[in-house]
């Protein structure tokens, strides 16, 4: 499709002008900056594809109301047909009028477009300098995958793409990651589903808790019916318990009235008469038993009297016993005596060792010796201690001093260590100071050397001046010779006029290379090395440091000196130290000797030990004379204790308890009683004469009343008295019986029924243990029943109260909810990364497939391309592998990656790109070829390179070149270029054929 | 037939389901959602009382076996013990959602509510100051699936009952886009000679015959994207005049579709002046969830989209107005207006390989590195045909946008 003229009703600022384009496939528009180039080019675009309301509305001329316009193009197939658009009608679309009056729409002119549209028409068909100016912009590492993307499909686009996809799709989701949204979400879905499955768990217990409710409620309405039986039951069983001696009584009564005869005989009043009797015989009976009593206590006192009479022996013998009994009196006070002194004694004993206190008992002071050496040789240790203590401590003090010494000399070691500068700046600040030195001589030198130079250049314009004179007049000399020569017809001023002018330029050539050469000795002698030069103050800086450095580095070495000395004497000092511990050792040792005789010197300090013996010395002595008291107060013991033993000897011999205390008074009483004894018996002898006769008078008076009584017994069938009172007790016992039994009937039937009353008397159990045991079985049994009807009713309110909780949660229902929401939602971020995927997918796709399609075509073509713009020095481009990038080869064969391409190569090779996928796509697309000043940066020799190739492309597609270039207009030839004038209306004839 | 009987027919509760294509709801939104099914359920315990209505007829899936949780049924212990308290009766029967061996908690129902208890088709009489009243029949899921016609089962008791009232979850055997659970037709049902079908599966209500009534109730609750509208519960009066059918909306958010044609809007905010007359227009007595429709003429639209505009606004437009009572929450937008780049696609260039590409290649294999992901899989549906045609669309369109650089 080649267009053939443009008739423009309004668009921009054309308005009702009519472009012829010339006949040849190839032309170049031409026209100055702001000359409607570029509206004139989305004119031609408009009417092609359409634009959109806005972008037609940009495009609205000012001077005009009707925007739109015509195009007449020339179709392989339908042949001339031109395509109208206005804005006003039908929103833009296009009419197309054929050469045989068909006219068609919008529709068709699409068809005929085979699929191209505005946006990939520009991508291919279409560049200009704007184009050259993204790809400078690249990243190198990129610029192969995006030169790759040109060739395929002539835009950059597809590499910025493919990179969004991916960064796109890593924010989504990632199969290993844990950042990407979706990894969050699915993190979150997880723990929400572990959560959600244990509270549906949970809720599924209810189920098995209304089954355990219901049980509980059974079990309670069992335990509670079991209460009821149980209670009634003991109920009874108590009152029979209560009613048990009632019974028991009864019981007895009737065993008690078994037991005696049906007829029981007694005389009247027969109880009252025979007391009587008994009262009146009594006071005799009484009256007898005293005098006989009387009789008998009488005997007994001279019998007992006459036993504890003794022998005249043993009264002498107590005699003797009583007086050696006073004479022990007397030895006991003398003990008394010796054991108050013992005590004082043991006292001082005891308070002067614990006051000495160095764990030695008073037992052990008999054992202890004390010879008069041990003195001497305690003294002699305690010496030696104080002695190797003082030396001790000298020796400690002189260690201190010597070690804070050296101590300050490592401090103002490091002190000035800090001050010394490292070995590189010391070496650089000592070359920067001479290199100083240097470049004040040698500025000296330069300053004379400029002096010359300046008398030199006037030398010189001196010099240039007379040569110009003497080339004048040399010229004027010629000039006039020759005129003369001339008008004469003289040979010789001809020569002469030939000769002054070679003289005079020979003159002036000679003098303007000697300056020549002058000038050149001098620039010669301007070499200059570039050093920096120092101020005064940065010198007095250096020179300083370099002076402390110096200093710093002497001051360090006398300190090293003085640091060896205190070592030294360090060292000797240790060797004193060691002696001394020597010495030390071998004193312990004696004292661990003398320790291990006299042990209670452990824990005392040798310097006490000397103190020590005297006071020692003076406890062994008074020990000695304690001991001497005891032995005396033994001996009096002995003596005192022969007497006790006679005396003890004499109680035993006599059969009486020996009197631990008062003995000699209990002596003296024995010898008054045997003095009593004797006079008592008389006595009794007499009284007993006396009651003999008192007896017999009583005894005559009692048979009287015997005899009475006898009758009384004969009348109740009784043999003595004895059988007598028993008949009087069977008559008195069957009465009461009888009177008791009827009072128990008639309680027992006031607390039972009739049929208990029965049960009561004839089976019941009489045994009170065994019904204690059957109630308090039943109190167990009901206590039992009522504690677990307690915690049933407990686990039953806590069941009811659980579920109660239960039926009133709704955590699971929220969870429930919101764990769907976010799986919505993780539905539509996945949907959003399938949607991404499937881009990517398509894309690759699209890519691989464009490859094999158009890969090898467009890059043969685009070599092509690229060896005429680089004037054949690149001869192929390759696009990339599995392992190389995108490279194009050199003539000689050399390849080179297109990071190591100059930038203007990588124009060409963008621009030969560019043209190789649009010439591959016209062969499906026979649209023309717009560029748009793509070569201002161009030199002539590629600008022609560049409208040779376009030319013969331009054999298959229409190529307009759009410039406001001159050279390139120039380049062109006329036929084949349209001049856009300024605000010049433009018609046919103003084209240049 | 002297005597009239009024009642109200409902079916699919699904009280306590879950929402489906709801993604990152706020917090108070989520909560008025989550209560929405038990919101319905006491408005339909509040119309049954307000009407004095004789009985209240149920006819399956009350809650989902699947997300049962046991505040769905002590809630509906509760409406029920609050019919009691009125003397309401309540007849229901079990769905192929909440199905008898399926259900995990044994809560027990106040005496008021009349269960059918099996597969078998049984009848309860519901008797009116001790008289029979009606008749009605029905049975329950015992499990997932009851895939028999039992219509046959129905049989009119020979008595002097007056109403005769048939309850049955399934659908029409020649119902396509629903699972066909206890499938009939019509003419079987007229055969049966009830005087009343309570129907309950579908979810949007529909009166397949008038006289006698053949009815679906719908579900009280629109719970997708799909159940948009009033959704309730029918009153229903008859008498020997014939059947008087009303509808009661019981709703408590509405999913809403609305269309906007946003052709005039020259930039976002103008988009966002538009979509705020939109919801003013659209505001109800609910809370409501809407999806939006956008429609240009130009391709603004897409544009912003791309760039990610037209999800802030919506997020803006949320946040500021998500808040008012009812609330109006935008939960998703589709724009159907996209350019189809047919014209492309015959091109020899890139962008016509592209599409051609689009055309042949076969989505599922490669999403495998998500959809077969280990730990993705668990919560990810396969895609259906829809979302893949929905998902190359989209990639259509970010391709074919980022290739031409915004131009069309």
């Amino acid at each position: 499709m080649n267009i053939l003229r443009a008739h423009i009703f309004g668009f921009g600022h054309w308005v009702d002008t009519t472009i012829d384009f010339p006949a040849g496939p190839f032309l170049c528009i031409y026209g100055e900056n702001e000359s409607g180039k570029s509206t004139l080019r989305q004119f031609i675009l408009f009417m092609l594809f359409g634009f959109p309301p806005k972008k037609r509305a940009f495009y609205y001329p000012k001077s005009s109301s009707r925007m739109g316009g015509r195009l007449t193009v020339i179709d392989e197939k339908y042949g001339e047909f031109t395509i109208e658009r206005m804005d006003q009608v039908r929103n833009g679309a296009a009419t197309c009028e054929l050469a045989n009056g068909d006219t068609h729409d919008e529709a068709w002119l699409k068809q005929r477009m085979n699929g191209m549209t505005l946006s990939t028409y520009e991508a291919i068909f279409s560049f200009s300098a704007l184009d050259l100016t993204q790809i400078k912009s690249m990243k190198e590492a990129d610029l192969g995958d995006v030169l790759l993307g040109i060739g395929l499909t002539g835009a950059s686009s597809i590499y910025d793409i493919e990179k969004k996809l991916e960064n796109q799709m890593g924010d989504l989701f990632k199969p290993t990651g844990k950042k990407p949204h979706i990894n969050q979400q699915l993190q979150a879905l997880e723990e929400h589903a572990q959560k959600m499955s244990e509270h549906r768990q949970f809720e599924e217990t209810y189920r098995d808790k209304i089954q355990h409710l219901n049980q509980l409620n059974e079990d309670i309405s069992n335990i509670q019916t079991e209460l009821k039986t149980k209670e009634a039951t003991r109920r009874f069983k108590e009152k029979q318990f209560n009613a048990l001696s009632l019974l028991h009584d009864y019981d007895h009564c009737q065993r008690e009235l078994a037991r005696y005869p049906e007829d029981v005989s007694f005389p009247e009043n027969g109880i009252v008469r025979f007391e009587k009797l008994q009262d009146q015989r009594l006071p005799l009976k009484g009256e007898w038993a005293v005098l006989q009593d009387t009789e008998a206590t009488i005997k007994q006192t001279i019998t007992e009297l006459k036993q504890r009479q003794h022998t005249e022996d043993v009264f002498n013998q107590v005699n003797d016993l009583i007086e050696q009994l006073q004479k022990n009196r007397e030895r006991s006070y003398q003990i008394q005596t010796l054991d108050n002194t013992l005590d004082k004694l043991n006292r001082e004993q005891q308070s002067a060792l614990n006051a000495l206190n160095i764990g030695l008992q008073q037992d052990a002071l008999a054992t202890i010796f004390l010879p008069f050496s041990i003195e001497k040789a305690w003294q002699h240790l305690k010496h030696t201690q104080e002695q190797l203590d003082l030396d001790m401590m000298r020796l400690k003090d002189q260690y201190a001093t010597l070690t804070r010494e050296r101590d300050e000399l490592l401090i103002e070691a490091r002190r000035l260590n800090s001050q010394l500068l490292d070995e590189q700046t010391a070496n650089d600040v000592r070359r920067k100071l001479y290199e100083d030195d240097e470049e004040h001589t040698r500025q000296k030198l330069a300053e004379q050397r400029d002096k010359q130079h300046t008398t030199w250049q006037r030398l010189k314009k001196q010099r240039e001046k007379r040569l110009t004179v003497t080339m004048t007049v040399a010229i004027a000399l010629a000039i006039l010779s020759g005129v003369a020569g001339f008008i004469l017809s003289n040979e010789a001023l001809l020569i002469v006029a030939a000769v002054s002018i070679m003289f005079g330029i020979s003159q002036f050539i000679i003098g303007k290379r000697s300056i020549k050469d002058m000038v050149s000795m001098f620039a010669t002698q301007d070499d200059h090395t570039d050093v920096i030069k120092l101020n005064e103050t940065e010198r007095d800086k250096l020179s300083a440091q370099l002076a402390i450095h110096d200093q710093a580095t002497q001051d360090l070495q006398a300190i090293d000196k003085q640091t060896r000395t205190v070592n030294l004497r360090l060292m000797r000092c240790e060797d004193d130290f060691h002696g001394l511990e020597v010495k030390k050792d071998q004193l312990a040792k004696d004292i661990e000797d003398h320790i291990k005789t006299h042990p209670y010197l452990a824990d005392v300090d040798v310097i006490y030990w000397p103190d020590l013996f005297q006071s020692l010395r003076h406890l062994v002595r008074r020990q000695e004379e304690i001991s001497h008291f005891i032995n005396e107060r033994r001996h009096l013991q002995s003596e005192r204790d022969v007497v006790v033993e006679q005396v003890r000897d004499f109680y035993h011999q006599q059969g009486m308890e020996y009197p631990e205390t008062e003995v000699l008074e209990s002596l003296t009483r024995l010898l008054e009683e045997q003095r009593n004894i004797q006079s008592q018996l008389m006595t009794y002898q007499q009284s007993l004469d006396d009651n003999h006769q008192a007896q017999l008078t009583v005894q005559r008076q009692i048979q009287t009343y015997e005899n009475e009584m006898m009758h009384l017994f004969d009348q109740a069938h009784a043999k003595d008295e004895n059988e007598f009172w028993q008949r009087a007790d069977v008559y008195e016992a069957v009465n009461q019986l009888k009177e008791q039994s009827s009072k128990i009937e008639e309680q027992l039937i006031s607390r039972f029924s009739e049929q208990d009353y029965t049960y009561m008397v004839k089976e019941a159990n009489r045994d009170g243990g065994v019904l204690k045991q059957k109630l308090e079985q039943l109190d167990i049994a009901r206590e039992e029943l009522e504690t677990s009807l307690e915690a049933k009713r407990s686990e039953y309110a806590r069941h009811v109260a659980e579920l109660d909780r239960m039926e009133s949660d709704t955590d699971f229902s929220m969870l429930q909810h919101r764990f769907n929401m976010e799986v919505d939602a993780l539905h539509k971020e996945a949907k959003k990364w399938a949607v991404l995927k499937t881009a990517k997918s398509v894309l690759e796709e699209a890519k691989r497939t464009f490859r094999e399609k158009y890969m090898d075509k467009v890059m043969e073509q685009a070599a092509q391309y690229f060896a005429l713009l680089t004037d054949e020095r690149y001869s192929q481009i390759h696009p990339p592998h599995e392992q190389s990038g995108f490279r194009v080869e050199r003539e000689d064969g050399v390849r080179f990656s297109v990071n190591e391409l100059s930038q203007g190569t990588v124009d060409q090779l963008y621009i030969a790109l560019r043209l190789g996928i649009g010439r591959i796509m016209s062969e499906a697309h026979r649209v023309p070829y717009m560029i748009d000043d793509a070569f201002v940066h161009f030199d002539d020799d590629r600008t022609k390179r560049m409208l040779s190739i376009l030319e013969t492309q331009s054999t298959d597609q229409q190529m307009i070149v759009l410039t406001c270039k001159k050279n390139i207009v120039q380049t062109v030839e006329k036929d084949k270029t349209v001049f856009l004038g300024e605000s010049v209306r433009i018609n046919a004839s103003l084209v240049i054929k | 037939m002297a005597e009239e009987i009024s009642f109200i027919h409902a079916a699919d509760l699904h009280l306590d389901s879950p929402f489906k294509g709801l993604a990152n709801l706020p917090e108070h939104v989520l909560t008025d959602v989550r209560e929405s099914t038990f919101a319905a359920l006491d408005r339909l315990v509040h119309v049954a009382i307000e009407r004095q209505v004789d009985f209240v007829l149920i006819a399956g899936d009350l809650f989902d076996n699947e997300h049962q949780t046991l505040k769905a049924q002590i809630r509906l212990r509760n409406a029920f013990t609050a019919l009691a308290k009125q003397n309401i009766s309540v007849y229901m029967l079990y769905g192929n959602h909440d199905h008898i061996n399926g259900n995990k908690h044994p809560v027990t129902y106040p005496v008021n509510v009349h269960i059918f208890p099996d597969e078998i088709v049984r009848n309860f009489v519901h008797y009116k100051d001790g008289k029979p009243l009606a008749a009605i029949y029905g049975f329950s899921y015992e499990d997932r699936s009851v895939l028999d016609n039992k219509t046959s089962n129905y049989k009119r008791r020979e008595s002097d009952i007056p109403f005769h009232i048939g309850m049955l979850h399934g659908s029409l055997a020649s119902n396509t886009t629903h699972d066909v659970y206890a499938p009939f037709q019509i003419s079987e049902l007229l055969e049966t000679g009830m005087d009343y079908w309570a129907l309950g599966h579908i979810h949007q209500r529909d009166v397949l015959k008038s006289a006698p009534a053949i009815v679906y109730s719908g579900n009280t609750q629109g719970r997708s994207r799909k159940e948009t509208g009033d959704k309730g519960c029918y009153h229903v009066k008859m008498s020997a005049a014939g059947v008087e059918l009303s509808f009661l909306p019981l709703q408590a958010v509405t999913f809403k579709k609305v269309a906007v044609d946003a052709s005039t809007c020259e930039d976002v905010f103008a988009l966002e002046q538009h979509l705020q007359q939109t919801l003013k227009t659209a505001q109800s007595q609910t809370n409501a969830l809407f999806h939006i429709q956008l429609t240009s003429d130009t391709t603004n639209l897409e544009q912003w989209d791309q760039e990610g505009r037209i999800e802030e606004l919506i997020d803006l437009m949320n946040e500021a107005g998500g808040f008012a009572t009812p609330w109006q929450y935008i939960y998703d937008y589709e724009i159907s207006s996209l350019p189809s780049y047919d014209e492309l696609y015959e091109g020899a260039h890139f962008s016509g390989e592209v599409l051609r590409q689009l055309d042949t290649l076969s989505i599922p294999p490669q999403l495998t590195d998500l959809y077969h992901h280990r730990r993705a899989r668990r919560f990810l549906e396969p895609l259906d045909s829809d979302a893949e045609s929905d998902i190359k669309e989209k990639a259509k369109q970010w391709l074919m946008h980022e290739l031409l650089g915004g131009r069309t």
